[in-house]
């Protein structure tokens, strides 16, 4: 195995709104390999939201330099993150953020047809997508018609698909009851192990840590190596 | 399954609502506007239909006049100064004097009398539906057009009318003669016309003249207003847009007409923006999520801009369906209306505009969109 997929060096984030200045994060380091699943927990307001973000290059940070599979990318100009995001990032959102108009199959197709992948390949692939998730009965139904959990496995399907090495989850369970949250992180694991793909999940959920290979704690914009933390800490919601 | 998926169309289709209210501003902007033009069109073609119908190629009136149908009379004998001029092949004249009729009820209302000369027939009716133009000629036969049957009441030949205490005879009845001032138009000979008004007696009121070969109608105009010194001298397409241009600016018509159009223009930017902005916001996050997918701002905003235009063409669609009823019901009341293509092109053009520039003010909201608002609950 060779190094880190995605490696943070001392990124920092820092919000002005009005006169105030909000450090979301500071100095945070972290390296993410392969067929991995590092969960990011820590209270809210954290900073867990913002780090993703630049891990997911939808945000510069402030000072500090983040690396994707070796290569610099906060030097990166901005016209070519778009390009660097649909190889190489899915995302999986807290609120799924489906496209309400279209079938779980057109989910799945749009990353597809972002990067131009060809008419006689991309409908298979997306077809295949579902059915690794379970949803091969689904993929004519749109978002209104399916359950949270469904919804959510349609958008793990949607960054299936687009085969990107690495997977970046906020908050994915959070919606959802703890019976089908349990089989999406279970979902996430499978991909980590059976694809090699990176995964981060950012969570408040403290049931998570059991599923996941390694824990970053995030505290006032800290980042911490991993330690487990006890379901009844103070200040913390399960 | 399409593939590529549009997402601008299923968009658009996803909110029924807001598509029929989208379509319904827009539809309805393009029907106020192809009728409004296409009427004023119709308006200014009976203006000028008159004199579009003869074969003048110069056109003499006393001077100072403003348009075709409120012109003074002058001295028949002109005419003779008129035909010494080089390069004029020939000179006809032509009377449009004012008169009234009396109303077999009582009653009585003010007329157009053309008195055209019956042997060339050069300023007469150039549809007939019943009759003859050369009857004209004999014991003071007029033309009446079947427009003015509404005001005159029903006519047929050998019908008998008094106009200005004369005894007319109806010899024909002619179509698509219509004035804008609404008068009824009563063609006849240019001999019984100088008696249906005391201010024609001895006089006309247009001569038309005709270039010989071999002229250039510019140097014969010229020369003409050389030699017609209390007259004004006009190419026919000239009088005829003068005419226009007369009824268009000095009658408020103009801005009427301008103003209705204005409003259809306004009526539709406006719903057109005001759904395509809406339909922008209620999307933001999908936009978002898009970008967060790599779709780049281009992509995004020509998402938007797909929308629009695909709302602005099937607008215009159903608005040319609704125009031909309209324009049909239209001209089945007897009134005319002229669409040119280029009209169409125009509006067509004015929608879809409208679309982009509406849909510039939502691709403006999308890009202030905070990236991590896709990762909001
Ligand atoms: N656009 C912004 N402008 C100013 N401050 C911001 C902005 N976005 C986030 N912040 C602040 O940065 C801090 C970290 O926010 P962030 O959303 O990353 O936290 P989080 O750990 O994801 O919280 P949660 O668990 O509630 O999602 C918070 O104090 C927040 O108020
Ligand atoms: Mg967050």
């Amino acid at each position: 195995m060779s190094g880190p997929t995605l490696e943070l060096s001392q990124v920092s984030k820092v919000y002005l709104s009005g006169a105030a200045r909000v450090v979301a994060v500071n100095h945070a380091s972290a390296a993410f390999h392969a067929a991995t699943v590092t969960a990011i927990m820590g209270p809210s307001g954290s900073g867990k939201t913002t780090l993703l973000s630049m891990l997911g290059l939808i945000l510069r940070p402030s000072d500090g330099r983040v690396h994707l599979l070796g290569r610099d990318v906060t030097a990166c100009d901005e016209r070519s993150l778009p390009g660097l995001r649909r190889e190489h990032i899915g995302f999986i959102f807290q609120s799924f953020n489906l496209f309400a108009a279209l079938t779980a199959l057109e989910n799945v197709l749009v990353p597809l047809q972002l990067k131009k992948i060809a008419k006689a390949e991309a409908p298979a692939r997306a077809r295949q997508a579902l059915e690794r998730v379970g949803l091969a009965a689904r993929t004519d139904f749109h978002p209104r018609d399916l359950s949270g959990g469904e919804k959510q496995r349609v958008s793990i399907a949607r960054a299936v698909a687009a085969e990107a090495p690495v997977i970046l989850a906020d908050e994915p369970t959070a919606n959802l009851d703890s019976r089908t949250g349990r089989q999406i992180i279970d979902l996430l694991a499978e991909l980590a192990r059976d694809q090699g793909r990176t995964v981060v999940v950012v969570s408040h959920d403290l049931r998570l840590q059991d599923h996941v290979d390694r824990i970053l704690w995030m505290e006032d914009g800290v980042l911490q190596e991993g330690k487990h933390v006890p379901m009844t800490e103070p200040g913390v919601s399960p | 399954m399409a593939y590529p998926v549009s997402i601008a169309r299923k968009n658009l289709f996803h909110d029924r609502v807001r598509l029929v209210i989208t379509l319904v501003g827009i539809s309805f902007s393009v029907v106020l506007i192809l009728i409004q033009v296409g009427v004023y069109l119709g308006m200014m073609y009976n203006t000028a239909s008159i004199i579009e119908h003869t074969d003048g190629d110069i056109w003499i009136t006393a001077r100072n006049n403003r348009n075709f149908d409120f012109s003074l009379p002058f001295p028949e004998a002109r005419e003779n100064k008129a035909k010494a001029v080089i390069g004029v092949e020939s000179v006809k004249k032509l009377i449009l004097v004012w008169s009234l009729m009396k109303l077999p009820g009582g009653g009585s209302e003010n007329v157009e009398v053309v008195g055209f000369d019956p042997d060339s027939g050069v300023g007469g009716p150039w549809e007939m539906e019943a009759g003859s133009l050369a009857d004209v000629k004999y014991n003071r036969g007029v033309i009446v057009d079947e427009s003015s049957f509404s005001k005159l009441g029903e006519m047929k030949i050998g019908d008998h009318r008094e106009i200005f205490g004369k005894k007319v005879r109806v010899v024909g009845i002619c179509r698509g003669a219509r004035r804008i001032t609404t008068a009824p138009v009563i063609f006849t000979s240019y001999k019984t016309a100088q008696q249906l008004n005391p201010m024609a007696r001895g006089a006309t009121v247009f001569l038309m003249v005709k270039v010989a070969p071999g002229h250039r109608a510019e140097e014969v105009i010229a020369r003409l207003r050389k030699v017609m010194r209390w007259e004004d001298v006009y190419s026919r397409d000239e009088f005829a847009w003068r005419t226009q241009l007369y009824w268009t600016l000095n009658t408020g018509m103009g801005v009427g007409f301008g103003f209705t159009i204005l409003m259809g223009i306004i009526v539709g930017a406006v719903i057109v923006s005001q759904t395509i902005y809406s339909a922008t916001i209620e999307h933001l996050r999908e936009f978002g999520t898009l970008k967060a997918l790599g779709a780049s701002n281009r992509t995004v905003y020509g998402l938007i801009l797909r929308q629009a235009i695909l709302s602005g063409v099937m607008g215009f669609a159903i608005g040319m369906a609704v125009n031909v009823v309209v324009a049909h019901l239209y001209e089945q009341s007897g009134q005319i209306i002229i669409q040119p293509w280029q009209l169409f092109a125009g509006d067509f053009a004015i929608t879809i505009g409208t679309c982009i520039a509406a849909s510039l003010i939502s691709v403006h909201r999308a890009m202030q969109v905070d990236p991590m608002e896709v990762f909001r609950a």
